[in-house]
């Protein structure tokens, strides 16, 4: 059904909020600097690094650049025209995802209305961890796979270059290209609940999977990515970061996918005898289960629950939109639009979570190396230093398993044998989290002197 | 290392022993109690939808809601249990493959999990040799020399200790340091095996340098 004035109107604001929402909560993390500072050296050095250059810590493992697109990509951007730029940059693709899930199975404006707050939602689950990373990208070729999946599911075409494009390009942006092979798999397995009468084609599902592999090879690491994302899942310390930990579900952001999913449960029973309930319950339990393992995996399960308010609304009866609702939804554009308005006059600060004027103290006070910082300020002292001074961790995890990791947490919260970690690893000084564990406890030792102190940091050298 | 074994008399082995803490899904038995969760969730759904019985939404809000207060409250597991078995009561068959494949999956939780962190600091038993070998396999050459320096501070003669920590100290940078130590293990070892060796780590060291 053709929206009219005013829903084409709401469904641009509708958009303009989700685009806005994205900025708001876009920021630079960790993930995102040492990515760039992985580019900055290869465009400084027009070769790829063959063992770790920004750690002193890290195993001696051959160098793998894993999502090259984005960490040159993004290091050229942000080295020509700021972190800002790089920020916008990853703003787009996860907007882009969120309106296009939103809008391409909502047909008519009760299936658009139902499946706006949803939309909203994909947002606001990944409002912590949403940073310019490659992940943003990795967003999008999710959004874009769930289409074609679901396309092929309703027996509709889609092109073989689809699925050799999409991993293809998405397997240089971010290692969730995996689930470009996985997730055709899990549809065509969900399939097999279905009544043979009622089964989508599974076969078409699995060359989809098999294109995507085919296509993810065709990158410049090949396929050493699968090898490495294998080790990346095996590895103990990727179940202990924090995007791949439990989520807390006390919070609303990640309690309400799951209550969300469990309402389309209770409609799909409704329809159980029709197409596709049973593999749609099936994906969804499953969706719900990945985000009980990992936070990180709710934008799937939201994304997912998208398509399939959309498909539950437009299922039902439309009715068309009588006047007032037309003046409902004109009223609603307007305060979407304030809110965006709102959101973009905002001022962003690339650096607002990162020790930078702490950096800038250690370079002014001249303090020596082996400098101890959190796990999750590695990445910008990668960036900053680019390996002229080295790092004691950062986010890349699997260089840490070797049990740096586990000594950085050991670290960060002060535990027992912390004093002696600071001396096996020759720590000379101290960048820590103001008032943190750390901070309190060597603001007590004789041996440590604070010779800084901002907003965010605090540093210590030995006496 | 130590080791924990899981074993179906802990209370944390049915998420007990914090009975109003959220789940995780990474704690003790954590992707089995996931996995039956998921199991008798999936089994209620079937076992309620496709029987087309009226009240059956209401089943299915009701397994839902209690599946949600088990993630809520640990402790809340056994409610969420019973209340599942109850929507499959009448179909025995699905009962049945959900109970097989809960059980199951604490048979595959029931064996020995990794102690997350290593804190051979803390250990007064620790053995430096073994714990030597076992950072110098891990490629962590800081915690390898701790070690070292512990062995070779044992040793009577220069021997594989000093060895060990030469090649830490190697490994680390140290490269004078690293020659002094398998220097003296040349020159002062009983152990003729550990001078051999300690030889041919010096010539290695030449070439490398090269």
């Amino acid at each position: 059904m053709r929206p009219g004035r005013a829903e084409t109107a709401w469904i641009a604001a509708g958009c303009g909020l989700i685009l806005t929402l994205v900025w708001h909560e876009m920021a630079v993390l960790g993930d995102g600097f040492w990515c760039i500072a992985a580019g900055d050296f290869v465009l400084r050095h027009h070769a790829f690094p063959d063992s770790d250059p920004f750690s002193f810590t890290s195993r001696h493992v051959p160098w793998l650049m894993d999502m090259p697109a984005f960490q040159i990509g993004g290091a050229w951007l942000a080295a020509h025209f700021g972190l800002l730029a790089l920020m916008a940059a990853c703003t787009l693709p996860i907007a882009s995802a969120a309106a296009i899930l939103w809008l391409t199975f909502a047909r008519d404006t009760r299936a658009r209305l139902l499946a706006f707050p949803v939309a909203l939602l994909y947002v606001l689950v990944d409002a912590d961890d949403l940073s310019a990373r490659g992940q943003a990208f990795g967003d999008l070729g999710l959004a874009v796979l769930i289409i074609l999946l679901v396309r092929l599911r309703r027996g509709r075409r889609v092109h073989p270059l689809w699925p050799l494009l999409l991993a293809g390009v998405w397997a240089n942006f971010h290692p969730s290209f995996v689930l470009a092979a996985a997730l055709p798999v899990a549809f065509a397995s969900a399939e097999w609940l279905e009544p043979r009468s009622r089964r989508a084609p599974v076969t078409t599902l699995l060359v989809f999977a098999g294109l995507a592999v085919v296509g993810a090879c065709l990158n410049p690491a090949s396929l050493l990515l699968f090898v490495d994302i294998a080790e990346l899942c095996g590895d103990p310390t990727t179940a202990r970061v924090d995007l791949f930990t439990t989520p807390d579900f006390r919070r609303p952001q990640w309690l309400l996918p799951i209550a969300v999913a469990l309402v389309l449960l209770v409609v799909l029973a409704r329809r159980a005898k029709l197409e596709r309930a049973r593999a749609d319950a099936a994906l969804l339990i499953g969706f719900v289960l990945a985000e009980c393992m990992a936070r990180r995996y709710t934008t799937m399960l939201v994304a997912f629950e998208m398509v399939l308010v959309a498909e539950q609304a437009a299922a039902s009866t439309s009715r068309s939109l009588t006047g007032r609702a037309s003046v409902g939804l004109a009223g609603a554009a307007a305060v979407q639009a304030l809110l965006s308005a709102g959101l973009l006059a905002e001022r962003k600060d690339p650096l607002r979570d990162v020790p930078a004027e702490s950096v800038q103290a250690i370079e002014r006070l001249g303090l020596p190396d082996h400098v101890l910082s959190p796990y999750h300020w590695g990445g910008y002292l990668d960036w900053v230093w680019a390996g002229r001074r080295k790092t004691f961790i950062d986010g890349r995890g699997q260089l840490f398993s070797n049990g740096v990791f586990d000594d950085a947490q050991r670290l960060s919260a002060a535990a027992p044998g912390a004093r002696m970690l600071l001396d096996i690893y020759e720590i000379r000084t101290v960048l820590s989290e103001s008032r943190g564990p750390l901070d309190r406890a060597l603001s007590k030792d004789d041996a440590w002197r604070e010779v800084h102190r901002d907003r965010l940091a605090a540093l210590y050298v030995r006496r | 290392m130590a080791r924990r074994m899981s074993s179906a008399t802990d209370l944390s082995f049915w998420g007990l022993d914090a009975p109003l803490a959220t789940f995780d899904a990474h704690g003790p038995c954590g992707p089995a109690l996931l996995g039956a969760r998921g199991v008798l969730l999936a089994a209620a759904w079937w076992s309620q939808a496709t029987r087309e019985a009226p009240g059956r939404q209401r089943w299915i809000a009701a397994v839902g809601a209690a599946f949600i207060a088990s993630l809520e409250a640990r402790g809340l597991l056994l409610p969420f249990a019973l209340l599942s078995m109850f929507a499959m009561a009448r179909s025995p068959r699905t009962l049945a493959i959900a109970a097989v494949t809960v059980v199951l999956c604490f048979l595959a939780a029931a064996r020995p999990a990794p102690s997350p962190v290593i804190d051979d600091l803390l250990r007064a038993d620790a053995d430096p040799v073994a714990l030597t070998r076992f950072w110098s396999m891990r490629d962590n050459a800081y915690r390898a020399r701790f070690w070292a320096a512990r062995w070779a501070a044992a040793e009577h003669d220069p021997g594989e200790g000093r060895l060990a920590l030469a090649r830490a100290d190697w490994a680390l940078g140290h490269v004078d340091e690293a020659r002094r130590l398998a220097a003296q293990v040349v020159a002062g070892a009983t152990d003729g095996a550990a001078r051999q060796l300690a030889s041919a780590q010096l010539a290695a060291w030449v070439d490398e340098r090269r």
